[in-house]
């Protein structure tokens, strides 16, 4: 039953509604009969136009006026004009039915349909073929209906905030009282006024510092790896594209990407340490946060002091690790012009780059604490037993299909990175991360569960007891100790070896200058001929532009990918280019077609240069490419390349080979040889002539054609030269003018260029080497080191309970010998001997993928071992014998032999 | 029904300090063999009170649930199905720093590996519950001798939890369950860990504690010497209550009467 001031007050806001309605609907209907349509000379609202149109018809009434748009079409404009007046006609309609309702207070449907009915006449007005066309003043008009549209809404608007206006200000009322009474509740029932003494203070210091050594080794990686992210993401700014150094990359072959693929694998290896070092701190710190905690502190104090440790860890973490990394950005400085030619300033990096760091390690943070995360549930509360010693959950669930998971990420990745067109991607090993991960935490699970079963498990039982019992971290430990080896063994090893065994610059140059010339050139050329001894070839090319140069993937987001170029020749070419360099060669048909569909692809690099595709964009088997140089063309336009002509073209690869016909000047990132049919080719030399330099779109009439305007020919000649040493710079000079006139050929990318020469590619070749060779096996000793210091976390953090369990074991009357054999055995068989096998197998299985993908030869592959053997084998024993001493030190302290001999 | 509510409040006002009705907790295990989620029930529909300034022991065999009780009724652990009215206040309805405050304030707990913090000395490991209540220090130091005082460990009060016997830190526990002067004790086995000596030394604090102190003290041991001290015992057999003993003779009498109900655990 509604009350007597509810009910006036309901009235009210009927009366008000109903008011608005009359206002605004008035106001619009006075419009709809106000005569806003000029046509001529004459003025009409719409009712009589449209009695105009009945009577003297759309026509006439437009006849001798300005009315010209439109009007070829007079029919189109007849419908177009009775649809507009119709729709104004249901509209008046409506609002009168929306009135007449609103006066006998029901709320029916007139009034959205009336406000949808303005919406939809306004824009057929706004459309062609309406009165906005037949009117001579069509910004009247529009003002006019734009009006009654504005009001429609308006008083929709309107009437329907009023009706809920109330309503609204009940809610918030009510809103504003529950939170006065949970405010006073909360208050009642948690009031905990004054302040902890400094005793409580001084209780939760003494309680930190009981685990200080445990914090200072976390600070102390952590700022290690910190400085390793500042290091990587500065050198990725100070040699990148980005930098205002731009170019440097490219002039120095890549080095870059050099420092990228050693960097990333380091990083790696320091998120699995990291990790690691995160979860066994937080297990240690448990139990007394659980104390804390049943002797009744609250949740939220505790978490402040929780939050306190990591957040003081993580900024001791960026003062340290940023002055680490920073250092090394101004070392590398220091040396930049003696490794790169050029001086680098450090602070070229950039805030960018130590703001990504600091973002890259509360990422690293947060998957720790993920990992951690039980921890985090009820912090132990009520049982006194040590974390650290508390038996792990083994998985149980799905481990055979984990297990067979981890088997498949494994196989598909080692297909992959077998594949050229993978380009020894990176994320090829992530995924082999993680199926090995999953392969070493069910299969040891699933193991460890048979071996129970078995009668030999109580025999055994002391040296498998740590997998069974700390089946997580140990787990853990395997795998970033094998992972991290594994990464030395193959990835560091094979870019250091793959630089010893790489070609001879001159296997590499064979031309002193190669020149990408044009028809105009020839004088040039004939000059040099008659001045100085040399000689000189001259094959056509064409120039020939792929889509995608970057192992980035582009998105829609980019306007256009960095374009990449190379050199197009005809097959005959190429066998002409392989007899010049091996007199024995034989030709034999490359199988291409005449359609210039299929392809073959020289890919001119040394041995030591990861293999590539050239072109990156959706399949690396089939590159997007253009014969001319590169154009203007959108995502949109190259997604599409397959169903409109676009003047880029995927093409099949028949076949492709990695070596240097012509100059590994770019190390297969450009000027690649893409060899066509040659009846394809002599078609491919004339499309310039057809072919929209701008869109690379063909264009149809032959007077729009215009050379230099809208179609350009490009190098058309590809010029190779040997002379003696002494006329090289002379010639470089004299074709000072040659390269004046090929200017524009190298304003969409300077790295290619219309001149090499092969004096500077090998300066630059052996700048890459250096700086390779001393990079790779820096980070070969690092990585070592990362596993040296991961053994090391492990035997300290699980000191106290070696210590405790061969006391255990020494009372229960075992040997000193058979106790110091059983820790060794533990140690060496589960963290030295398990991982290194592991990377071992996988670093064999992996060389062989690259071998395979760098398509190196018998000899290659003997050179290649040649140069494994003993890297592998000083890396293993070197460390086998570190290892073996620093585990007898462990046992000397575990067994107490220091304290027995004074120490 | 409220009214019923109104009347059951009214009955624990007057001397039950625990009430528990029809008390589950459960827990989530996944088979090792099967792989599949099992839940356990440890506790099945327990229901009993507790009443001021008893002595009450918990019996039974390994894993009948013994120390989830205790744990559910410290307010550590969340009952799965049932109610808990501590103090009259039904746990479910308390928010989770509410629950804090009842541990800090109204619980001393006593368990059978000390649960002592190695990083602070034995006189601060006693303030500690005191400390976490914003007290004042000299107030904090004051208790924490007059205790340590009582319970003869006043000479050991700046030695760390590691150089003490198991005797001494029991008693460091004792007296850190008492400093806050709470209502109940609640004592996991606490002669456990403890050499006959020092477990006799431990319930006659313990029983000194319930008699002088007035404290309400709830025990869970396996030693049925130990449990004769107590005024009441539950017997605990696969998450049901077996059997309410109550002691009305002699200490010896009640330990022949435990002796024969334990054969039935």
């Amino acid at each position: 039953m509604k009350s007597e001031v509810e009910k006036r007050s309901g009235h009210k806001l009927l009366l008000r509604q109903v008011i608005t309605s009359f206002v605004f609907y008035g106001v619009n209907f006075t419009i709809l009969f106000l005569p806003w349509i000029i046509i001529g000379k004459e003025r009409y609202n719409l009712l009589q136009l449209a009695l105009k149109i009945k009577s003297c018809g759309l026509e006439a009434l437009i006849a001798g006026t300005d009315v010209y748009a439109y009007v070829d079409n007079i029919s189109a404009l007849n419908i177009g004009v009775f649809v507009e007046l119709l729709f104004y006609g249901v509209y008046f309609l409506l609002g009168v039915l929306h009135l007449l309702s609103a006066l006998r207070k029901r709320e029916k449907w007139y009034h959205t349909a009336a406000l949808a009915t303005a919406v939809t006449a306004f824009y057929v007005h706004m459309s062609r073929y309406t009165i906005l066309n037949i009117t001579t003043e069509p910004d009247l008009s529009t003002a006019a209906l734009g009006m009654i549209l504005l009001f429609s809404a308006v008083e929709y608007a309107a009437v329907k905030i009023m009706g809920i206006w109330e309503e609204t200000k009940q809610l918030s009322k009510e809103f504003h009282e529950n939170e006065r009474k949970e405010r006073e509740e909360k208050e009642r029932r948690l009031a905990f006024h004054g302040k902890y003494n400094e005793l409580f203070y001084r209780f939760v210091w003494k309680n930190f510092k009981r685990n200080w050594k445990d914090y200072v080794l976390l600070f102390l990686c952590s700022s290690m790896v910190f400085a390793f992210l500042i290091t990587g993401f500065g050198m990725n700014r100070l040699l990148g594209v980005n930098s205002k150094y731009v170019g440097l990359d490219q002039l120095f072959g890549g080095l870059n990407i050099i420092l990228m693929n050693a960097i990333i694998p380091v990083g790696i290896m320091s998120v699995i340490m990291i990790v690691i070092l995160v979860f066994y701190y937080l297990r240690s710190r448990a139990k007394n946060y659980g104390i804390f905690l049943t002797l009744g502190m609250r949740r939220k104090t505790l978490w402040y002091f929780v939050a306190m440790e990591f957040v003081s860890l993580f900024f001791f973490t960026i003062a340290a690790g940023g002055m680490m990394g920073t250092g090394i950005l101004m070392l590398f400085s220091m040396k930049s012009q003696a490794l790169t030619g050029q001086h680098v300033n450090w602070y070229s990096a950039g805030a960018s780059s130590y703001v990504k760091a600091v973002i890259a390690l509360i990422l690293l943070f947060l998957v720790s604490f993920m990992a951690a995360r039980d921890i985090f549930f009820d912090f132990n509360m009520g049982k006194s037993t040590e974390l650290k010693a508390v038996r792990e959950k083994m998985p149980v669930r799905y481990t055979k299909v984990f297990f067979t998971l981890g088997i498949l990420c494994f196989v598909y990745s080692i297909f992959e990175y077998a594949q050229l067109r993978n380009f020894e991607n990176v994320k090829l090993l992530a995924i082999l991360s993680v199926g090995i991960f999953l392969v070493l935490r069910s299969g040891i699970a699933e193991w460890a569960v048979r071996e129970r079963r078995r009668s030999t498990y109580v025999k055994k039982l002391m040296v498998h007891n740590q997998l069974f019992h700390k089946s997580k971290t140990n787990t853990g430990y395997i795998f970033g100790m094998a992972m991290i080896q594994f990464f030395a063994l193959f990835y560091f090893s094979f870019q250091t070896i793959s630089v010893r065994i790489a070609e001879e610059a001159d296997t590499l140059f064979p031309y002193d200058i190669v020149c990408a010339a044009g028809d105009k050139d020839n004088d040039i050329f004939e000059g040099l001929k008659k001045k100085y001894e040399l000689e000189m070839t001259i094959y056509p090319m064409v120039r020939v532009s792929n889509y995608d140069s970057t192992e980035k993937k582009e998105g829609m987001r980019d306007i256009q990918a960095p374009q990449g170029q190379h050199i197009g020749i005809s097959e005959s070419t190429y066998h002409s280019l392989k007899k010049a360099l091996d007199r024995s060669y034989k030709a034999r048909s490359l199988h291409l077609d005449a359609e210039g569909e299929k392809i073959y692809i020289v890919h001119q690099q040394d041995k030591s240069i990861k293999a590539q595709p050239i072109d990156f964009f959706l399949s690396r088997e089939e590159p997007l490419l253009h014969v001319g140089q590169p154009c203007e063309i959108g995502y949109d336009n190259a997604i599409l390349s397959r169903k409109k002509d676009v003047g880029y073209y995927f093409k099949t690869i028949q076949g492709e080979e990695i070596g240097s016909l012509t100059g590994a000047f770019r190390q297969g990132l450009r000027d690649n040889l893409v060899v066509f049919s040659d009846v394809y080719f002599e078609k491919a030399k004339e499309l310039w002539k057809t072919t929209d330099m701008y869109t690379g779109e063909p264009i149809p009439e032959e007077v729009e054609k215009i050379e230099d305007v809208n179609i350009r020919q490009g190098p058309s000649k590809l010029v190779l030269i040997n002379t003696r040493q002494e006329d090289v710079s002379d010639i470089v000079s004299d074709l000072s003018g040659f390269k004046e006139r090929h200017r524009e050929d190298e304003r969409y990318d300077a790295s290619v260029p219309c001149l090499y020469t092969k004096m500077q590619a090998v300066k630059d070749l052996k700048i890459e080497r250096v700086m390779k060779g001393v990079l790779n096996l820096l980070v070969l000793i690092v990585s070592f080191v990362i596993y040296f210091v991961l053994l090391n976390v492990k035997m300290a953090t699980e000191a106290d309970m070696v210590a405790k369990r061969a006391e255990f074991l020494m009372c229960m009357g075992m040997r000193e010998k058979e106790r110091k054999a059983l820790i060794r055995k533990e140690l060496l068989r589960y963290y030295y001997l398990f991982p290194t096998v592991i990377a071992v197998v996988l670093a064999l299985f992996y060389t062989a993928a690259v071998i395979i993908a760098r398509q190196y030869g018998k000899a290659d592959i003997f050179a290649y071992i040649k140069g494994m053997i003993p890297l592998w084998t000083v890396s293993l024993m070197g460390m086998g014998v570190i290892v073996m001493i620093r585990v007898t030190m462990y046992i000397r302290r575990a067994e107490g032999e220091d304290e027995k001999d004074g120490r | 029904m409220k009214r019923m509510e109104d009347k059951r409040k009214e009955d624990v006002k007057g001397d039950n300090v625990i009430e528990v009705e029809e008390l589950f907790r459960e827990y989530t295990k996944i088979s090792r063999d099967e792989g599949e989620e099992e839940s356990i029930k440890v506790l099945k529909g327990l229901s009993f009170m507790i009443k001021e300034q008893e002595f009450v022991g918990i019996m039974g065999k390994s894993g009948c649930g013994k120390t989830t009780l205790l744990k559910t009724l410290g307010v550590i652990d969340k009952p799965t199905k049932g109610k808990l009215y501590f103090c009259g206040k039904n746990t479910r309805e308390l928010w989770s720093d509410e629950l804090a405050d009842i541990r800090r304030r109204k619980i001393g707990f006593v368990f059978q590996d000390f649960y002592l913090m190695d990083s602070l000395s034995v006189s601060e490991n006693i303030m500690l519950p005191m400390v976490l209540d914003k007290k004042d220090v000299k107030q904090c130091v004051k208790m924490s001798e007059e205790y340590a005082e009582l319970f003869g460990i006043m000479h050991l009060m700046d030695k760390y939890p590691y150089e003490l016997s198991g005797g001494e830190k029991q008693r460091v526990a004792i007296s850190r369950a008492l400093i806050n002067d709470p209502d109940v004790i609640l004592a996991d086995e606490p002669t456990g860990n403890l050499d006959s000596k020092s477990g006799k030394t431990v319930i006659e604090a313990l029983e000194r504690i319930n008699k002088e102190m007035k404290k309400t003290i709830i025990m869970v041991t396996h030693d049925p010497q130990v449990a004769s001290r107590c005024k009441r015992i539950l017997f605990l057999k696969d998450g049901v209550i077996l059997e309410d003993l109550r002691r009305k003779e002699s200490v010896e009498e009640f330990y022949g009467k435990i002796l024969e109900r334990m054969k039935d655990l």
